[in-house]
């Protein structure tokens, strides 16, 4: 349990707060975090499919609008959120977080609820939280920056996917680019310990795409399967 | 089981509008309004406070007038109410010492640094009920003030800490944890105990703490201090990083004392039993003081004999919310469950009456139901 | 603090934040309106309700326990010339607020200090002040004077 931290640590988190880098939130935040979420879910209930998330005027240096808006609406003073090195290292992006969420940030990434990351940055799922067989749903969440998504496989440096599982009828394809290898492979075999495990949300500019630990993943085989065909053209 | 049921949809949107005439009675009279009840009506304002666990009186009155003053009913609609706002982070820990006293009295010394100050209370008067206030027209009470300073309040029980004569209240400062975000398990902490006391329900937590003192507990404290008054609450916003003041709270605050016979680890002393209540709601602090020392009995190596002491029994059970709900949805349909036990009774009773029948004494006849 | 705005003592912005957050809404709004500043501004965060979980303390000075929540209006706005007001108030007032998140960015823009810190800030002060002197001179009147019964020959 996350509860028996220092209260001091709850008001001078790892990072404070630069005032002059703070930045507007949702204008309209009840509406707009409720649009968020109910993206959110299309997508976990989807995965797959490629949402376009609701936006603010401006993002803190270092997230992409996809990922701003998953922290405006999900994060909050009772989660925590681990920040990869370079994401940890971006003062207007710990500001933001630390004003707008009240977000406890963590140095270790296996106390924390949420972990923000970019794709380069990560090669192993090791440190994350994978949830108890008592309590999965404590595992922890990762929202992966990448540099492009697709849901046909057209992406040249991408890792094309089949999913298949819950919330998909046949398959659909996903294309993620910019993963390393490692944690590819590691998103795969992970699959074998549900129902602990890590629920993946690649961001990318507006675009979020959903991998919960439900879903099923094989690397493309260049054979056509029979796939989801309407929900591939969604964008 | 359940069924769905339909067919009442009229039935229930008349019975709201039935309901909405009855709250607002004989249309003669005046209105009530929420400022009226937020002045008036203070003390019900302040149980529905402590006990839907949300500090703003207006809202609480409100909760009144809707729930046509019926506690269990505000505290459910503000409690309804609660869970639909965000929260933005905890409040530094109230400082009680500063309180700007209204009210502060002690069971345990006649003398003492700050003195006994009666504030406003019910505790001299007579209970005859008082005619005057059922005339109309009303004439303020010539009221007596006295402008020299108020000395400060030192905390009763510190007067005995000087002689080592009573535990200290351990000090730490690790996150409590806060059972309107994870469940609570047994054995529970006291940070937990005391939040759970603080939102329960005041009836069943003054019988419980009666029980305790008439021999269902091993409890017959002194009230060390009880004090009533506004409190300042500060926070540490994220961008400022220094605390600041966000306003004022009405708080009353109870310790008690109750003798210890000692451990082989700790000599005789007095222990603490510590309460708390929004507004001027002393019997809620009294009994959660009793009730929060009670159930430190496993704590101190007491016995644990009678149900007062036993957390699961009084913790799981304090909840006026829960309580009301359980026994509320007896009113749903049970039609099914219902039937499958008439059922059955009318079986067993065919077959005893069988039985009967087949033994040669027996001369009743039974007719199916 | 940004650095267009000279560097205000945490003291001093600690005690304005106080006296209006504990001031009358209708009073506050009634002493802003006559200083008829329209200072332009942008919201960072928009005035909004939410709740705060109070904590107290085991026995009034040991480890903190959470005793139960209340409301609360938080607004954070800035000003053109780059000044972050903030405000944290007690209850569920938008109005009041946004107005002290205003004053509060006001106060540390050099040329507006005097005239905020003597129209606004000292007269609500001294308001706060004689209410709590007003209700200490009520309750001291309901303190007990003890004298003690002599009894007995000795």
């Amino acid at each position: 349990m996350t509860s028996l931290q220092t209260l001091s640590s709850q008001a001078s988190s790892l990072k404070t707060v630069d005032a002059s880098l703070l930045i507007a939130g949702f204008e309209n935040p009840v509406a707009q975090c409720q649009q968020a979420f109910r993206q959110l879910l299309s997508a976990t209930s989807e995965p797959g499919t490629l949402q376009t998330m609701v936006a603010t005027d401006a993002q803190p240096a270092g997230l992409n609008t996809a990922s701003w808006s998953l922290a405006l609406s999900l994060f909050d003073a009772d989660c925590t959120v681990w920040l990869s090195p370079v994401l940890a290292a971006q003062p207007a992006l710990v500001s933001n977080l630390l004003f707008h969420c009240q977000t406890r940030l963590v140095e270790h990434a296996d106390e924390a609820d949420f972990a923000l990351c970019n794709a380069d940055e990560l090669d192993t799922l090791q440190p994350f939280s994978f949830g108890s067989a008592e309590y999965p749903a404590t595992s922890t969440s990762l929202i992966l920056q990448v540099p492009a998504l697709s849901d046909e496989c057209s992406l040249s440096a991408g890792s094309g996917w089949t999913l298949t599982g819950p919330g998909i009828k046949f398959s659909r394809h996903l294309c993620v680019a910019g993963l390393q290898d490692s944690l590819q492979q590691e998103l795969i075999h992970s699959r074998n310990r549900f129902p602990c495990g890590i629920d993946c949300f690649f961001t990318c500019d507006h675009t979020l795409v959903a991998l919960p630990r439900s879903t099923q993943l094989s690397i493309d085989q260049p054979i056509d399967q029979p796939t989801d065909q309407h929900s591939a053209q969604e964008s | 089981m359940y069924v769905a049921v339909k067919g009442g949809e009229r039935a229930i949107d008349n019975a709201h509008a039935l309901l909405a005439e009855r709250r607002r009675g004989n249309r003669d009279v005046a209105e009530l309004t929420v400022e009226q009840i937020r002045n008036q009506l203070p003390l019900a304002v302040d149980r529905v406070m402590t006990e839907g666990s949300v500090y703003d009186p207006e809202l609480a009155a409100l909760a009144l007038k809707q729930a046509s003053g019926d506690a269990v009913e505000a505290i459910f609609l503000l409690r309804a109410y609660r869970t639909t706002l965000p929260r933005f982070g905890y409040s530094e820990p109230l400082n009680t010492e500063t309180m700007q006293i209204e009210r502060r009295i002690s069971g345990t010394f006649k003398d003492l640094p700050g003195g006994q100050t009666l504030g406003a209370t019910y505790d001299y008067t007579h209970r005859l009920l008082d005619f005057a206030l059922l005339a109309e027209g009303e004439t303020p009470p010539s009221l007596e003030t006295d402008s020299a300073p108020l000395e400060p309040c030192p905390r009763v029980l510190e007067l005995l800490n000087s002689e080592g004569l009573i535990e200290q209240s351990p000090k730490n400062d690790e996150r409590p944890r806060d059972i309107t975000r994870e469940p609570v398990d047994y054995p529970a902490e006291r940070a937990v105990r005391l939040q759970n006391l603080v939102r329960g329900d005041e009836g069943f937590l003054l019988s419980l703490s009666y029980a305790s003192m008439r021999g269902y507990g091993d409890s017959h404290p002194f009230a060390g201090e009880i004090r009533s008054g506004q409190v300042t609450v500060e926070l540490v916003p994220e961008e400022l990083g220094f605390p600041v003041v966000i306003g004022e709270i009405v708080l009353t605050e109870c310790e008690m004392v109750n003798q210890f016979h000692g451990s082989k680890t700790e000599p005789p002393q007095f222990t603490r039993g510590y309460g708390v209540s929004f507004g001027y709601n002393e019997r809620k602090a009294m009994t959660v003081a009793l009730m929060e020392r009670a159930l430190r009995a496993d704590e101190l190596g007491e016995a644990v004999n009678f149900p007062t002491q036993d957390q699961e029994f009084v913790l799981s059970h304090t909840d006026c919310v829960s309580a009301n709900g359980f026994v509320s949805h007896l009113k749903l349909p049970h039609y099914v469950d219902f039937q499958s036990e008439l059922e059955m009774i009318r079986r067993l009773r065919r077959e005893a009456g069988k039985q009967e029948n087949n033994a040669p004494a027996s001369a009743v006849e039974e007719k199916t139901v | 603090m940004s650095a267009s705005t000279a560097p205000v003592e945490t003291a001093a912005r600690q005690h304005w934040m106080a006296v209006l957050a504990r001031a009358d809404s209708a009073q506050l709004d009634t002493r802003w309106q006559a200083l008829n500043l329209q200072p332009e501004y942008q919201f960072i965060r928009q005035p909004e309700i939410g709740l705060t979980m109070l904590r107290g303390r085991v026995g009034g000075s040991g480890s903190p326990f959470n005793m139960g929540e209340m409301t609360l209006t938080r607004c954070a706005l800035r000003l053109t010339c780059g000044t972050l007001g903030v405000a944290y108030i007690a209850g569920r007032n938008k109005q009041h607020a946004l107005t002290a998140a205003l004053v509060d960015a006001l106060l540390q823009d050099g040329s507006y200090h005097d005239r905020l810190q003597s129209e606004l800030i000292e007269p609500l002060a001294a308001i706060y002040k004689k209410n709590c002197a007003a209700r200490d001179a009520k309750t001291r009147a309901t303190q007990v004077q003890f004298f003690t019964m002599v009894r007995g020959e000795d």
